[in-house]
């Protein structure tokens, strides 16, 4: 919205030449993470409260954990609170036209959406595991996914003008990409499935979630920023292609920058609940949050065409989905036997008597260092 | 066909496998008795490819006291072409039907060699239940718990070694073993060793000095940690001298992976 203001109001003389400032994504970046961070951690103490006098609580696994009964008691459904926030800070600080950007919200407010649904079954059935099946999250996940690339394939809803560029797959250490036109659909729809699920099961601890996705929301508003900018994308030669004369020249993708403005403000309201979430957590995001922030991070690798960048920088979310994968279907329906001790990852490290909060913070290292490798990709692609 | 054909078999025609494990599932909710008909069914249900099949049959031989059916359990324990879910559920199921037979302790001692780490965990502690205190059993506790590497088998066998140890070589075991380590191995194993204590007067003075010289703040063993909260109970129980704990008492506060602080009987 500020930028309209800008876009409306600014004249190079006179009182209202500051607006000026809104003209820089950096600026509305910073403007919009602070935005994230203040308005949930104003508005979570009344849903805490809210949540609590409604007996709106956390549906916690009893198997052999020590302290499930703890969990228990905390209000959850956090995210009601963190995606509303994102949503309100993008619409002030980016250009609300950027098609980048209402994507990117619309993919994240449908992932909340499903992941309300099931927080709701859950508490209303009284069970974590009496929430929505699995088919139905996957099918629902798969839909959005499908929605989401065609709406990115389509020449006429596409926020990303190249067409070699939306139709390619990129892949660590290929300079070209691989065309694959309409078969990225597929590609698209299985990100999408992995990204949403992976945040989902990483949120398994208090402020575990949270770290990792300020990290990844903070990477990939870097790589959107360099992406949507001519001079950046040259130099660091992303999306190149041969050109008539077989010179490689590049792409870039001009308004991805938005989303570097989106993803500051996903990043913020992440830091907002970690205020909460932290351990002892007094809220917890519930599926509702991390299926939306998982739809969001997403949405935001596939529009900026680096879902390579999200798997290296949500290293720990892929992590934790790959051991679960395995320890389900390769070990238990498989083999018939478990792999690990428990799944996912964080669940092997707590049953072996590691405090929470020591497995989580030694897993906010681990995502650091997965951060940094991905901003390293800037140039080691 | 070996377990992972079949493993495959059962995933691809997953329609026909889910009505056989909902009938399964059924019938182990519904049926206490061994009535007639019952050993047919539980027959079909393991001859099924899918081996969560199989285990609802298991654990209806176990709920229903299929008495015909008993050595099933032996045979399925010992069958290494069978999943290690239902090798580790035979060997955790075995001390509920009560049996006290050579045959059952037998396979239970065969299986703490076993491959797969979860049956020579339950292995472990269904001996504790199960087989008589002797110095044979416990030389070859403590061999396994020489070569053992896995933290949830190590508690298994400290458990064992409580109820079944005889001679300072197993206390002595049990006092390194709670001395460092996973808290879950610790803990256990402090409790075995006040177990040993309680079944053999000469060892109980020597249990509590052991728990008393538990380091609490080590690895795991926070302030607020539950390990440090149970020795420091542990701790209080033993205070008063004699009498000492009995050993009944002292079972129930084993931790089960599966079933947290109850016993899994209770």
């Amino acid at each position: 919205m500020f930028y309209l203001f800008y876009e409306w109001f600014h004249r190079p003389e006179g009182a209202l030449r500051f607006l000026r400032l809104f003209r820089s994504q950096p600026f509305r970046a910073a403007c919009a993470a602070a935005t994230g961070f203040l308005l949930v951690y104003v508005v979570m103490p009344w849903f805490i409260t809210l949540m609590r006098r409604r007996g709106v609580s956390e549906q916690a696994r009893h198997y052999s954990e020590l302290d499930a009964g703890r969990k228990s008691a905390v209000p959850t459904m956090g995210g009601l609170v963190m995606l509303p926030a994102i949503l309100l800070s993008a619409l002030l600080w980016c250009d609300p036209r950027s098609g980048f950007v209402l994507l990117a919200l619309a993919v994240g407010a449908c992932g909340a959406l499903l992941g309300a649904a099931d927080d709701l079954a859950k508490l209303r059935h009284g069970g974590s595991d009496r929430g929505l099946s699995r088919h139905v999250k996957y099918a629902v996940q798969i839909a959005i996914g499908v929605a989401l690339a065609a709406a990115l394939l389509s020449e006429a809803t596409s926020p990303v003008a190249a067409e070699p560029v939306r139709g390619s797959v990129y892949v660590p250490f290929a300079k070209l990409g691989y065309y694959v036109g309409w078969g990225n659909v597929a590609v698209i729809a299985f990100f999408l499935v992995v990204s949403t699920n992976s945040v989902n099961l990483t949120d398994g601890m208090d402020g575990l979630a949270a770290v990792p996705s300020i990290l990844v929301f903070v990477v990939l508003a870097v790589f959107a920023y360099v992406i949507g900018r001519a001079d950046y994308a040259r130099f660091l030669q992303f999306f190149p292609y041969a050109d008539q004369t077989g010179l490689f020249v590049n792409h870039h993708l001009p308004g991805a920058g938005e989303l570097a403005v989106l993803c500051c403000a996903g990043a913020g309201a992440c830091a907002g609940f970690l205020w909460y979430n932290a351990f002892p957590a007094t809220v917890m995001m519930g599926d509702t949050g991390s299926l939306g922030l998982g739809a969001l991070l997403g949405t935001v690798a596939v529009l900026i065409r680096q879902e390579a960048v999200f798997v290296v920088a949500g290293g720990v979310f892929i992590i934790e989905i790959a051991s679960a994968f395995l320890q389900d279907y390769v070990g238990l329906k498989l083999l018939g036997r478990r792999v690990f001790f428990r799944a996912p990852f964080h669940s092997a490290w707590l049953h072996r008597g590691i405090s929470e909060s020591k497995v989580t913070v030694r897993l906010w290292l681990l995502s650091g260092a997965f951060a940094v490798a991905a901003l390293s990709m800037l140039k080691l692609r | 066909m070996n377990l992972i054909a079949r493993n495959i078999k059962a995933l691809l025609s997953p329609r026909r496998y889910r009505a056989e494990l909902a009938e399964a599932g059924r019938m182990l909710r519904s049926v206490t008795e061994a009535t007639n008909g019952v050993a047919e069914t539980i027959q079909g249900f393991l001859a099924s490819d899918s081996w969560e099949v199989r285990n609802c049959a298991l654990k209806i031989i176990a709920r229903t006291r299929c008495e015909e059916l008993y050595a099933v359990l032996v045979a399925k324990l010992a069958e290494r072409g069978e999943a290690g879910i239902i090798r580790r559920n035979c060997a955790e199921l075995l001390p509920g039907i009560g049996l006290r037979t050579p045959e059952i302790v037998a396979a239970l001692r065969r299986a703490l060699g076993d491959r797969y780490w979860e049956v020579r965990a339950e292995a472990a502690r269904a001996l504790a239940e199960l087989a008589q205190e002797s110095d044979e059993l416990e030389t070859e506790l403590l061999d396994a718990l020489e070569r053992e590497r896995n933290f949830e088998v190590q508690a298994g066998l400290a458990q064992a070694l409580g109820a079944l140890a005889v001679t300072r070589r197993g206390f002595e075991a049990l006092a390194r073993l709670a001395a460092g380590g996973p808290w879950l191995v610790r803990h256990q194993a402090a409790v075995a060793a006040l177990e040993m204590g309680a079944r053999r007067p000469e060892f109980d003075q020597d249990a509590v000095a052991a728990i008393r010289r538990l380091d609490l703040l080590a690895e795991g063993a926070a302030t607020t940690s539950v390990f440090r909260q149970s020795i420091l109970e542990l701790a209080e129980l033993t205070a008063k001298g004699r009498p000492f704990p009995s050993a009944e008492s002292l079972r129930r506060r084993y931790f089960h992976l599966k079933w947290g602080w109850l016993r899994k009987n209770s």
